[in-house]
Parts: C-alpha cells; structure tokens; sequence
C-alpha cells in the first residue's frame, strides 16, 4: 500500500486532539521518576540526596562532576544517561502498555482486558532491543558523526545562522534515528505477531514512512527543542548569571515536554502504522 | 461458605500476597540503592554544601561590591559571616585518610573550607578587624596542618593580619616561618610562587618602617635564602625564577661581578626553554644596569634599558628599566635625559606603584637642578595629590622646605612649615589606619620639634601612640618627646614617655639606658 502524507498528516492531528490521560499515564510515570531525579539534584547537600544520585552518576561515569556548581553543568548529560535507562528499562514495557491502551479503543478484545498481557509480554524484547540500538545509534551519531557535520555547515554558513544549522542537523539526524526504530513496538503489540516479525515489519515501515514520522516527530518536539537549544547555547550564561539551579526549572520544561512529544508520537505513529497496514 | 466465596477469598489472599511481595522487593531495592556503594555520601554531601555556600558567599561579595558605594565595615563583617559558614557545614577534623574517593573528598573538602576561611580573613582585615582575621589564620594554619597547599595560605593571611594590626616584627616572624617551613613551587597559572617573594617583602617591610639597617640585613639573608635553594636540584622554570631573585639582590647589595656571573647562568636556562622566553626582560635589565654601573660611561647600559620598555612593554620592569636609566643620567648630570625619561615613565605607566611616585618626586628635584624652581615646585606639590598613598608623599614638603633653606630664605620656609602641616594633616585623615600614615606623622613631629610647639608634640606623639603603638618610628618618637619634654620643663610627661617606651619596645638595645634614665629620675 502506498503512504500518503496526508494520512500521516491526519493521524499527527487526531493524536493532539484525541489526547487521553489513560493513554499518556505510563509516560507519565517515567516522566515522575525523571522528576523526582531533578528534584534530588536541588537537594544534594542532603546526605539523603546524594546517596540516590552519587551512584547514578558513577555509573554514568561523571564521580568527578559532584560539586557545586559544575554539576549543574553535567546535569544535562547525566539526565541524558538517566531518561535512556528510563524509556530502555521501563519503557519496554510502558511503551508497549500505552499503545495497547490507544489500541484498545478499537479493539474490543483488548478494551475488555483480554490477551493483553500476552501482546504486552511479547512486545517486550523488542521494545527493548529498537530502544537499545536507537540509544546505541544515537550515540554514535553525535559521538563521531555529528560533529564533522555540525563543523561542515559552520564553515559554509555564517555566524549565528550556522551555528543554528549545525546544531539542528544534530538534532534531525538524532531524530531520524529514533524515528526509523519507532514502529517496532508499534508492530511488537500487534495481534498475532512473534518478537522476529515485530522488528522486522516495523523496521521495514519505518523506513517506508521516514519522512513524514520525522516531520511529525520534529512538529511534536518543537516545544523541547526550543528548551533544549536554550539549555546548549547559553546554559554557561545562565549558570552564571542567574544561578546553576535554574538549569533544573529548564530541564524539568524539557523533559516534561520531551514526554507528551514522546507519547503524541508513538501515538501518531500507532494511527498511522494502522491506517497505512490495515488492521493486522 | 459457597464455592464462588471461597474462590474470591482466595484471590483476594493471593492478591494480597502479590502486593505484599512487590512491597518487599522495593523495600529491598530501595535499601539496597541506599546502601550500595555510597559509603561516602555524607562526606561527599558535606563537601556539595561547603562548595555552594562558598559560591554563594562569593556571589554575595562581588553583589556588594558592584554597588554604587563600596561596603563598609559592617556589610563586610556580614560576607564574612557568610564565609564562615562554609566551615560550619564541614566542621572538621581536616585527615586525608583511607581510600583514594575518601581521600580526594578529604582533600577538596580542606580546599573548600581553607578558600572560605581565607576569604573570611581578608573580609576581617578589610574591616580593620584584623584581631578576628588573625585568630581564624592561625587556627585554619594548625587543622589543615595535612594539606600543604591551604596551610601556606593560611599562613599568608596570618602575615596580612600581623600587619595590618601593626605587629610588624611579629608579621616578619611568621614571614621567616614560612620561608622555613615551604619549599617554593614551581611557577603555575598565576605565576611565581609567592614564597620566592617573601625576602623582598621583608626588605621592603623594613624600609617601610625607616629601618634601613635592618632592610640590609633582610637583603644579606635573602642572598643566603636563594643561593641554598640553589643547592638542590629544580625544575627549569624554578630555577630561573630563584636566579632571577638572586640576581636581583646581587645588585641591590651591589655586588654586580657576581650579578654578571648570575645574569650569563640565568640567559642559559631561559634561552635553552622556549616557556621562559618572557624572562629575556629580566635578563636585558639586570644586564643593563649591570653595564651602566660598571663601564666608566654608561651610555650602553642606559640604551639596553631603554630598549626593555620598547621590547617588553608589558613587563613589570618596563617602568623600572626607564627609571633606572632616568637615575643613571641624572645621577651623571644629564638632567635634560634624566627629565625625559622621568617625564616618559610618568606618562606610560602612572599606576607602577614602585617607581611612578618616586619618578614624580625625582622629576620636581631634577627640575630645581635645572634651575626651574617654579616647575619644580608645581611638581612637588603635586605629589602628595597623585600618590597620597606613598611613602615619598611626605618627601616632597619637605624638599621645597630644604629648598628655601638652601637659598637662605628662612621666613619663606617657616610659613611653609604651615602649609606642609595642613597637606600631611589632609593626606593622614585619608587613610588614618594606612602604612604611609606614621610617615607623615613623623614628619609633623620633626615640624613641632622644631618650631618648639610642645603641645602639639604631645598631641602628635600621642597620636602616633594610639594608631601606631609599635612601629619604629613611634619608638623614635617616643624617646624625642621624652627629651623635647624635659626641655619644655614638664617631667612628668618625660617619664611617662620613657616608661611607654620601655614597656612597647621591650627589645630595643636603648631599653637599658631608659631604665638607668627613669631609675635616675626615681620613676
């Protein structure tokens, strides 16, 4: 069947307008535990405090960030490594739940409880495994790739216009990394699927549909991205300025806005992938 | 019972045992979490606090003194208060001790509190509470006795203290325990360790305290001091550092054949490493004043000096090059050379505290011998308004005074006398508790001493036993008014003087005759 723009299109607007908190509350759970996370970084003169974030951030390898203020300037990469145990760990199962909760709307079976933790069970692994490749991807995009990207378009751009450009392509290549693996749980909750055909059909329609998931991806994180630019470019000034806690108040916006773009486009995605495949 | 109760009753047990279970596990997980390898996050949370009050302490200071007034003594009796806080929250004892995460907590835990308490020192003496700095100097010197780092700072404040409580020899004493007790380090970030600086301070301390005997005592030791660094082995950068010091005191005692040794030993170390190239200035002034003492003319000297401030125009010693070469030429006659480059000196580097003041002063003199005695005497006055804070502030009265009474003209000078009171009396209510006071109190002794004007003596000598209880000069003060008094008729105020004398200056070598004097006078 041929994709049609317009359906992604369609599907990107009803996730928006169809907004169900039934439906977001798994997110939100892993959006709580965030939140208490950067609750606990205020308090870190607290014995109490730093006994739950001083192993966190030796396990993300960043012992040496723990003082006053140079932490607030690692914050943001240590959240970095805490969401992408969040959405691997707990998301492998919240993710798939809350797509089983926009399936059940039209699936009377699930609406009524039945064979849902059979489909839940099965959507687990590879949740887990597309979670665990796209951080990989991820990271090794803006590890050894990104880089060289970002200082090519700096050079053939000027000033704060290039600058801009080489931070979004950054961006957009993250994007379009998460969004080719979107679809595998999306198939992984399907009615008779096994893990094996999960990854492989919603590799296969994530590469199909590229382009308009990255455009709807884009469209629902513009609220996170504009933080998180802000955050980047002058969170040196604002530490300094105004005072290192303020990064918090800045990553408690991103991360809360970064969850319900997450949820609208799994959710987007969910429409889409049904109405593009037919109901499987 | 029927069947469907007792199938309810066992799901709801079964559920129960489920919740209770989950309960453990997250009781469990959550101790664990708690306990698992976060031994030292009390330590590690006491440091984060130290850490925040500091910077928040800081944030607070540079607040108070972006303001529109600076603070005053009370608003920095606060910050202070706000630095002390830092130790309240990591309160000690100070060992680095046990592994190596227990040992770098330790250690940047004894950095935070010493950076906090050092501060804090500097507030207390800020506002001319240097008692308070004092005692936190001496007690963070002796808690953070493991950290070598922090103890030399501590010792260091101890030193502003003792001076700015006027105890000057104590401040000298605890100058000579550091040079003791610290081995000098090999220059980093800011520069060169401030150790290597301390047989200078004490040369100026003394100079500063009229004391010129003593100055060349501390010079001679400084010799002493810098060639037995030079008997263990250093690092390049070290090295040139220490014979760069020691070259410096081979000229000041004169002793220029060895300078020239010290100089060529010193261009070998800078030359073979390219870091030390800033340290050529060094080399091309000690050369030149070298050449300049040495050759009968020293013409070739001078143009080597004069060539550092155009090379080196950014090195400490570019005004000093200049000024050296200006004393040079006027000390050979050439005024017209010797006016110019004061004259330059003055323009490219008003704020070089160690030589613009006295340049000023040398340029009015220079005039006078040039026979422009009214341009010498606009300039003369003029030093005092530009460098109130100088010792050589209350040079300059007194060289238009000695000027009029070289050409004879008493009366001028008598009512000049006036004019240099009422300038010291401004220059003093400036900055009462400041280093250069007791010398324009002195000055205004010699003036009453010799008008005869006893009870502004007393006042003055009076004076200078309340702000200045143990500076040499109060010493020096304190046995002419005791002379001056029993001239004037009034001795009761002789002994008493005498008696102050001997119970302030206990080890003055004069102390034994005072006490023969005041057991002849039966006080």
């Amino acid at each position: 069947m041929k994709l049609s723009f317009v359906d992604a299109l369609g599907s990107a607007f009803d996730s928006l307008r169809c907004f169900r908190w039934r439906e977001y509350a798994p997110f939100f759970w892993m959006l709580a535990i965030e939140g208490v996370c950067l609750a606990l970084t205020t308090q870190l003169q607290h014995s109490w405090a730093m006994t739950v974030i001083a192993p966190i951030a030796k396990a993300a390898g960043g012992e040496d960030n723990l003082h006053y203020p140079p932490f607030f300037a690692y914050l943001p990469i240590l959240l970095g490594w805490v969401e992408g145990v969040i959405y691997s760990v707990l998301g492998c199962v919240l993710i798939p739940l809350s797509l089983l909760r926009l399936y059940s709307r039209t699936d009377r079976a699930l609406s009524l409880g039945a064979g849902v933790a059979g489909r839940l069970a099965g959507a687990v692994i590879p949740t887990l495994l597309a979670t665990l490749a796209g951080l990989g991807a991820i990271w090794g995009w803006q590890r050894h790739w990104a880089p060289a990207v970002s200082k090519w378009i700096a050079e053939h751009s000027t000033g704060s216009t290039g600058v801009f450009l080489g931070w979004m392509a950054t961006t957009v290549g993250s994007y379009a990394i998460i969004m080719l693996l979107l679809y595998v749980p999306i198939a992984a909750v399907q009615y008779r699927t096994n893990p094996v055909r999960a990854v492989f059909r919603g590799l296969r329609f994530g590469i199909r549909a590229w382009i308009p998931t990255i455009l709807f991806g884009l469209f629902f994180g513009i609220p996170s991205l504009l933080v998180q630019y802000l955050l980047e470019k002058q969170g040196g000034h604002l530490i300094s300025r105004v005072a290192p806690e303020i990064v918090v108040v800045f990553l408690a916006l991103y991360v809360t806005f970064s969850s319900v773009a997450t949820y609208l486009t799994y959710s987007a995605g969910a429409r889409f992938y049904t109405i593009s495949r037919g109901d499987e | 019972m029927t069947r469907a109760a007792v199938v309810a009753a066992g799901e709801a047990l079964a559920e129960t045992r489920a919740r209770s279970s989950v309960r453990r596990i997250l009781l469990v997980a959550a101790a664990s979490l708690l306990t698992a390898g976060c031994g030292d996050a009390p330590k590690r949370a006491a440091l984060y606090h130290a850490e925040k009050l500091l910077y928040d302490a800081r944030k607070a200071e540079t607040a108070a003194r972006l303001g529109t007034t600076p603070p005053d003594s009370a608003a920095l009796l606060l910050l202070r208060a706000r630095y002390l806080k830092v130790r309240a929250v990591a309160p000690g004892p100070y060992t680095v001790a046990g592994s190596a995460a227990d040992s770098e907590i330790a250690m940047a835990t004894i950095r935070t509190v010493g950076i906090a308490e050092t501060q804090a020192v500097r507030m207390a003496i800020e506002a001319r509470r240097p008692d308070l700095g004092l005692e936190a100097a001496r007690r963070l010197e002796s808690e953070v006795a493991g950290d070598a780092v922090t103890a030399r700072q501590a010792a260091f404040m101890a030193v502003a203290a003792y001076q700015a409580l006027r105890r000057f020899d104590d401040a000298a004493a605890k100058m000579k325990e550091i040079v003791k007790a610290y081995e000098p380090l090999p220059p980093g970030e800011s520069g060169e360790d401030p150790v290597l600086g301390i047989p200078e301070a004490l040369v100026n301390l003394r100079r500063n305290l009229g004391d010129e005997e003593g100055a060349a005592r501390e010079l001679r030791d400084a010799l002493t001091y810098y060639q037995s660094l030079l008997g263990k082995p250093r690092p390049p950068a070290l090295e040139a550092q220490i014979r760069a010091r020691l070259l410096r005191t081979y000229l000041e005692l004169g002793q220029t054949s060895r300078g020239l040794e010290e100089v060529n030993q010193l261009e070998r170390i800078v030359t073979g490493t390219p870091s030390l190239r800033p340290m050529l200035a060094e080399i091309y002034f000690a050369k030149g004043k070298i050449r300049a003492t040495l050759d009968r003319d020293p013409s070739d000297g001078i143009t080597i000096l004069d060539r550092i401030a155009v090379d080196y125009p950014n090195s400490s010693l570019a005004p000093r090059a200049i000024f050296e070469a200006a004393a040079l030429l006027e000390s050979k006659g050439n005024f017209e050379g010797a006016k110019q480059r004061y004259q330059s000196l003055l323009q490219r580097f008003p704020n070089a505290m160690d030589v613009a003041p006295i340049a000023l002063y040398r340029l009015g003199i220079t005039y006078d011998r040039m026979g422009n005695w009214p341009a010498s005497k606009g300039i003369l006055e003029s030093v005092p308004a530009r460098y109130p804070r100088s010792p050589i502030a209350a040079q300059a009265p007194m060289a238009i005074i000695q000027h009029y009474l070289a050409e004879g003209r008493k009366t001028v000078a008598q009512a000049y006398l006036v004019k240099a009171l009422e300038t010291y009396r401004s220059l003093i209510e400036r900055d009462s508790a400041g280093y250069v006071a007791p010398h324009f109190r002195v000055k205004m002794f010699q003036i009453y001493a010799s008008r005869g004007d006893s009870s502004s003596l007393y006042a003055i000598t009076d004076e200078m036993l309340r702000n200045d209880p143990h500076h040499p000069y109060t010493a020096q003060a304190l046995l002419e008014a005791s002379r001056a008094a029993g001239r004037f008729g009034n001795p009761s105020r002789r002994l008493a003087y005498l008696r102050r004398f001997a119970q302030d200056f206990p080890k003055s070598p004069l102390v034994p005759e005072v006490r023969r004097e005041l057991r002849a006078a039966g006080g």
